[in-house]
């Protein structure tokens, strides 16, 4: 898949896989049930398909098993509101509002990680720095820079589940 | 990464592993080995891929909350060290690597930037409104009227300069380290200019006046282009079309009236009142910003570097009083750390070192080492 469409790609389906990514879908068992198919159809397809970005591949598959998902629940339940094309502006408010909410349990976690992951994850992250940069500005080895970024990933997720969990999921309506 | 690794830790971090090696091109041996490696991890389970997914999301949103450097550096030096290696050792050739890199790539310009330019949403409206104008800011007036937030905080980090469109089609293009409060009311469009300097393209709308709170003044503009700065307790006003009204807030409101302010005309209002900005030149250098152009006349080396340092990772430090005061008359691009340094190392009487986290520099002295005067200045 050349640049210029993973791009447009990565433009027209990305907020509906961050909708269905930040607990949009109704129940676990959705999310659940989506990630699933993403895997039986990617054991469908052979390795060299997945060629120049399997990222943005990954993406692509995630993002129609969700649009197949609803149409699929639109059918089943018949619910007007979890439509998103029948309502697009309400859906992008609601969108917004999760974005927002989101992104501030996103910044209270990050904030509590340990200063020197939280240097590495967001020099590499928001600043665009190599990791070699990172090392040298950390006066740290390229390996230690990289198992901070992991380390700070993985407790950002655990964090983020836990919070998720105290403060209940939100009713969407 | 190998299998060994892999099978050891949680699944959120071989997902990390992944997502940084992907990253990293030219790591972790041929590019399609790699490919295989990762499909057959993903292929393992349906969790490897949600979590894959997940992490990759978070990324995203992570890059789309920019922390400023400083504050990054700041925060780690009030950590402490970092066990077991000291943290601000020996790193000069390190740092100094660091400021071209990252201001070359906050930008966002260019294919390289195409990745960074991606992840930012204000970013990718500009980005939009490039590629299809109108059909944008209709866009962009959809989301923003649908905010019920009463403002919304936009920032630059270092280095950065980002345009974003507001409701009504006007353009805020902020400079490096800024931060604006922009708040859209059905009867007032009010922007507080919380740091740094911005740029305001205002559409024209006789029933919505929009204001700008800089700090010691009020500018009410009913639709016009104009720089403000503010920095301490000063700020500068440069008005490229229309007019403003300028009003004084606090203290300068019992020394000046309210003044307006024309095209081709600026000012700087601070503690003791507002003085008029040099027409020409004056209001050339006030906007040259955005450009990332830099313009001198005969200005103190001390300004310069000041200029420098609000765009770039290392900042220079100008070590003694005399060279601080030395006059010059350039342009340079603000990116171009390099241009300015190199042009100090041409100067025959100039010493520049390279240390851990500055470029300092100083007149060649003949005094002793003990005795020079410590004036080192910000």
């Amino acid at each position: 898949m050349p640049g210029a469409d993973v791009a447009a790609w990565y433009r027209q389906y990305h907020q509906r896989l961050l909708r269905y990514l930040r607990g949009n879908l109704r129940t676990e068992s959705d999310a659940q049930d989506v990630s699933q198919e993403v895997f039986l159809r990617l054991l469908r397809v052979p390795d060299e398909r997945v060629i120049e970005h399997p990222r943005a591949y990954l993406f692509r598959v995630a993002a129609n098993v969700v649009s197949d998902w609803r149409s699929g629940q639109k059918a089943a339940r018949t619910l007007p509101l979890e439509d998103p094309d029948a309502l697009p502006a309400e859906d992008d408010a609601d969108d917004d509002f999760d974005r927002r909410a989101r992104q501030a349990r996103i910044r209270q976690v990050v904030d509590a990680l340990p200063a020197h992951q939280r240097a590495a994850l967001l020099l590499s992250t928001q600043h665009g720095l190599t990791y070699r940069q990172i090392a040298a500005t950390l006066d740290i080895s390229e390996r230690m820079v990289k198992r901070y970024i992991v380390k700070a990933f993985a407790r950002l997720r655990r964090d983020l589940a836990e919070l998720a969990e105290t403060a209940g999921e939100l009713p969407h309506t | 990464m190998n299998e060994h690794t892999q099978s050891q830790a949680p699944i959120a971090e071989q997902a990390a592993e992944w997502l940084i090696e992907l990253s990293e091109p030219g790591d972790g041996g041929p590019a399609e080995e790699r490919r295989r490696r990762f499909m057959a991890w993903l292929k393992r389970s349906p969790q490897h891929i949600e979590e894959f997914l997940a992490l990759a999301m978070l990324q995203q949103d992570i890059a789309e909350q920019p922390v400023p450097l400083a504050k990054i550096v700041a925060d780690l030096k009030a950590a402490g060290p970092t066990p077991p290696e000291p943290l601000f050792g020996n790193v000069a050739a390190g740092t100094a690597t660091i400021a071209p890199a990252a201001a070359a790539r906050m930008p966002g310009r260019g294919l390289a930037g195409e990745r960074a330019a991606i992840r930012g949403r204000s970013r990718r409206w500009l980005r939009f409104a490039a590629a299809a104008g109108g059909a944008a800011i209709a866009l962009a007036l959809v989301q923003f009227t649908l905010v019920e937030a009463p403002a919304v905080r936009h920032a630059t980090v270092l280095g950065e300069q980002r345009s974003v469109a507001l409701d009504d089609g006007s353009i805020v293009t902020l400079n490096t380290l800024s931060e604006v409060d922009i708040d859209m009311g059905r009867s007032e469009r009010r922007v507080a200019l919380v740091a740094g300097e911005a740029m305001f393209d205002v559409v024209p709308d006789a029933a919505r006046p929009f204001v700008v709170e800089a700090g010691n003044v009020s500018l009410t503009v009913l639709g016009t282009k104009f720089s403000v700065y503010r920095k301490d307790n000063v700020t500068r006003l440069a008005v490229v079309e229309g007019s403003v009204r300028v009003v004084p807030n606090g203290s300068l409101a019992e020394l000046t009236e309210p003044v307006v302010v024309a095209a081709g005309e600026g000012l700087v209002a601070g503690r003791e009142g507002i003085t008029p900005l040099a027409a020409g030149t004056g209001i050339d250098m006030a906007i040259a910003w955005t450009e990332r152009r830099l313009i001198f006349n005969a200005a103190p080396l001390a300004d310069v570097v000041e200029e420098f340092n609000r765009y770039n990772a290392t900042p220079i430090v100008v070590e003694d009083n005399a060279l601080a005061r030395r006059e010059v008359t350039t342009v340079f691009n603000a990116n171009d750390v390099d241009a300015l340094v190199g042009f100090l190392e041409l100067e025959p009487d100039v010493d520049v070192r390279h240390d851990g986290d500055a470029i300092r520099i100083r007149q060649k002295a003949a005094l002793p080492e003990g005795a020079r005067q410590p004036t080192a200045r910000e």
